[in-house]
């Protein structure tokens, strides 16, 4: 009797505790926010903590650069340094060439304006869209170049540089909301906005893709035979010669705010997901192209996606987010985690 | 130490007596009639409460959109971005949408332009940023003021008369209220065109270039009061079959009538509802049969719009004496709708519930359990009487299998219970025979909900 008993009593009663007031579903598990060490952590609060960030970009460096509510933000001595050109910037692209690393930004009066980040001044470009908002700007990852994209109401367009910004052509008058260059044949290029286009011979003829999918347009830098258009629930898939592939849709509660692939592997894809009449949405991320779903709650739980992007090895996912700031979440420690909720796409 | 021993053994006893109690609750929800309680039952109620107080405020910033002058229909504020319902508005600007399924996105057509638009689907309705929308039709000026988003395209600018200067009127077909927005002009009494199309289950189109309104593409002549299209009652029915149908105009006078109870249970006997919601089609027969083999009278709120293309759906379900009751015409959520518009998504649901099926129950089930006091006053303006559930099958989610369904059902009903399940469903339908059986085992008997209403001391 004596002391063992008594134990085996109390384990006796918390048993039975426990399994009295175990629930059907239990609630979601909420773990804390796990700061650990620069080696060993799952989520970092980069900055802007009540602010949203509407695009973020990262640089072979690893610095981070974040568009905050019309002004940049780049990292220098672990500080955040803010700059813009005099007007609000509407997106940006960091270009890395030859050891420098130049912003290409777009400002929300349609010019195109350069920043050397070694330097400390703004360079409007010779260039002129409608004066509205630039919607995207990326670069060919075999040339350089720069393409310039914009959708209004008035019109738009896509244009490239092959100067590094100092000289620019018009390739079409289509309006432009999303690009995808090939990162081996810049000759091959997609543009999407109330429909998607393809070019084969660098941007002199255009020919529709028939698919409605037109949120977005990606190519994997590592796999580039397809290109991959998104829409709200899902996403389709083409070949170079604008033949429709394959269609894939999602099953998940919401529309697409942003999805962004792994680029290290083509099965690991980052989305967000948001459903605007009801308020609710967050972070998910499929290790097997698709197949199964991981709703990456925690910090990211009902919190709007606006950007997603892979660190260069892969390893840091960095999220900007509407009124959260900009996050980064450690892949490898999300693979450990094992409190996260599984959705299966449904064929 | 013996103190503490016991202490413990009693600790151990009581836990062991929650747990059996616990296991009881979960096993067999009616044991639980005596004390009032059953926590699945419970937990609906909260998710109709909860899910109604949600909507109101995601819904609460919400702005009258109007194109050229005229009101097509209602944005909102999510997060900071304005929606706005993509049909109507590209309608009224002459634009063709075609929604595609497989993407879930709209497709619109102009000529030879053509654009596919992601939407935000709420209850069927789809919805798209304004400035996306702005981009996509090239709309000359958007201003939002007040409540109000104007657009302009175009140089066909409607002038409205002022409704405030107007004598009003209430205006009702066959004894149901369509609106209290009725008016007096010029010697004759107008009412609002779109809404009486709407309340004959007729399509109304504006279009905002022209400046013309037309009911199923019959151009119909007009004035426009308060940023609506207004006719005569002569007008109206060149373009609609009204034959049958008795029409008034009252003196508008607020309603005062006491409001009568949303039924969401029946009385504490042994007594169940089944009820089916939404569209009525071919995969009605199969369920009619299955009820038919139970020997099991059930009620149907059915969506409106299914209706006549499923006359002989419904004509057999009420031969084979199931009631056929009132889903609205549209299965929108009522949030998003105005009081007028509710009405004729009733009234048109109503009225082809009696011309196809002979009668209609005098029941309105909000789709999504989506209502308020407001709506309730309305339901009872048509001659309804609005009706919830006390027990979710969860045969909504296609993922739920009929074994899911079946230990539901079993699992948690309870006396009075309203149990609310769907057409269209295979799981359903094979779920069904055990459920009955399970039931009537333990000595439950089902009735509709007009006989649920009469055990509870109702009309």
């Amino acid at each position: 009797m004596g002391k063992k008993m008594i134990f085996l009593l109390i384990g006796l009663v918390l048993t039975a505790s426990l399994a009295a007031c175990q629930p059907d579903n239990p609630p979601a598990d909420n773990p804390p926010v796990q700061h650990r060490d620069d080696t060993d952590w799952k989520w970092k609060l980069l900055g802007f903590k009540n602010s949203s960030v509407d695009k973020v970009q990262v640089i072979s460096d690893g610095r981070a650069f974040a568009l905050s509510e019309g002004k940049l933000y780049f990292q220098e001595e672990g500080k955040w340094k803010e700059t813009h050109p005099g007007v609000d910037i509407s997106t940006f692209y960091p270009l890395e060439k030859d050891g420098k690393t130049t912003i290409i930004a777009g400002g929300d009066n349609g010019k195109v304006y350069l920043y050397p980040v070694e330097g400390d001044s703004w360079n409007e470009a010779r260039f002129q869209a409608v004066p509205e908002p630039i919607d995207i700007i990326t670069v060919s990852l075999s040339t350089g170049e720069i393409y310039v994209g914009q959708s209004t109401k008035d019109g738009g367009g896509l244009w490239r540089s092959t100067g590094d910004g100092t000289d620019w052509k018009e390739l079409t008058d289509i309006t432009v909301r999303g690009i995808a260059v090939h990162p081996e044949d810049p000759e091959i290029i997609y543009i999407v906005d109330k429909l998607t286009y393809f070019s084969t011979d660098g941007g002199k003829n255009w020919t529709k893709v028939e698919t409605g999918a037109n949120y977005g347009v990606l190519i994997h830098p590592q796999y580039p035979d397809t290109a991959y258009l998104a829409y709200a629930q899902g996403m389709v898939s083409v070949s170079h010669d604008g033949t429709v592939v394959s269609q894939q849709q999602f099953y998940l509660p919401g529309g697409m705010t942003r999805l962004e692939f792994s680029p290290v592997s083509l099965n690991e894809w980052a989305l967000g997901i948001w459903d605007y009449p009801s308020g609710v949405g967050g972070l998910y991320y499929t290790f097997n192209g698709g197949g199964h779903w991981l709703e990456v709650e925690e910090e990211m739980k009902d919190t709007r996606i606006l950007d997603l992007c892979f660190s260069k090895d892969g390893k840091t996912l960095y999220i900007g987010t509407a009124g959260r700031g900009l996050w980064a979440l450690n892949i490898e420690e999300l693979k450990k985690d094992s409190k996260i909720t599984r959705y299966s796409a449904m064929e | 130490m013996k103190k503490t021993i016991i202490i413990l053994i009693i600790a151990t006893i009581a836990c062991a007596g929650f747990i059996t109690a616990l296991r009881f609750f979960n096993e067999a929800g009616e044991v639980l009639s005596g004390t009032r309680f059953n926590w699945y039952e419970s937990k609906t109620q909260n998710e109709i409460e909860n899910g109604n107080k949600f909507a109101q405020e995601r819904l609460s910033k919400k702005y009258h959109v109007f194109v050229n002058g005229i009101f097509v229909d209602i944005g909102y504020d999510w997060d900071g971005i304005i929606y706005v319902p993509i049909r109507t508005i590209s309608d009224s600007l002459n634009w063709i949408v075609n929604w595609v399924p497989d993407l879930g996105m709209i497709q619109l057509v102009k000529d030879n332009q053509e654009a596919f638009v992601d939407i935000v689907n709420f209850f069927g309705k789809g919805y798209v940023p304004l400035d996306r929308l702005e981009n996509l039709l090239s709309l000359d000026n958007v201003q939002i003021h007040g409540g109000n988003i104007e657009i302009h395209k175009g140089s066909g600018i409607k002038q409205s008369i002022d409704i405030r200067k107007l004598p009003r009127f209430s205006f009702y077909i066959n004894g149901m209220k369509m609106t209290d927005n009725a008016v007096g002009y010029q010697g004759e009494k107008l009412v609002p065109s779109r809404i009486f199309a709407l309340s004959f289950g007729k399509v109304f189109k504006y279009d905002a270039i022209e400046g013309h309104s037309y009911i199923n593409d019959s151009r119909i002549d007009a004035v426009f009061i308060g940023g609506s299209a207004y006719s005569t009652l002569d007008q109206l029915k060149e373009a609609v079959n009204t034959e049958g149908t008795s029409f008034q105009f009252r003196e508008f006078t607020p309603d005062t009538q006491p409001l009568r109870p949303v039924i969401d249970k029946g009385p504490e006997e042994k007594v169940v509802a089944l009820t089916f919601d939404d569209y009525i089609g071919d995969k009605v027969y199969p369920l009619l049969d299955v009820l038919d083999e139970c020997n099991v009278k059930a009620s149907f709120f059915i969506i409106g719009n299914s209706i006549e293309q499923n006359a002989g759906v419904l004509e057999e379900l009420t031969k084979r004496g199931h009631q056929a009751a009132n889903h609205t015409w549209d299965h929108y959520n009522n949030h998003t709708l105005t009081d007028d518009e509710i009405r004729a998504q009733l009234i048109s649901t109503r009225l082809f519930t009696e011309k196809y099926g002979g009668k209609s129950a005098l029941f309105f089930r909000p789709p999504g359990g989506y209502y308020n006091d407001n709506m309730v006053r309305i339901a009872q303006n048509v001659g309804l009487q609005t009706v919830l559930w006390s027990l979710n099958s969860t045969d909504a989610d296609p993922q739920n299998d009929a074994k899911h369904i079946r230990r539901v059902v079993t699992q948690w009903v309870h006396p009075g219970a309203i149990v609310t399940m769907h057409t269209g469903r295979d799981a359903t339908i094979e779920a069904l025979p055990g459920i009955v059986e399970n039931l009537r085992d333990r000595g439950y008997r089902f009735v509709t909900i007009s006989e649920m209403v009469k055990l509870k001391g109702g009309d």
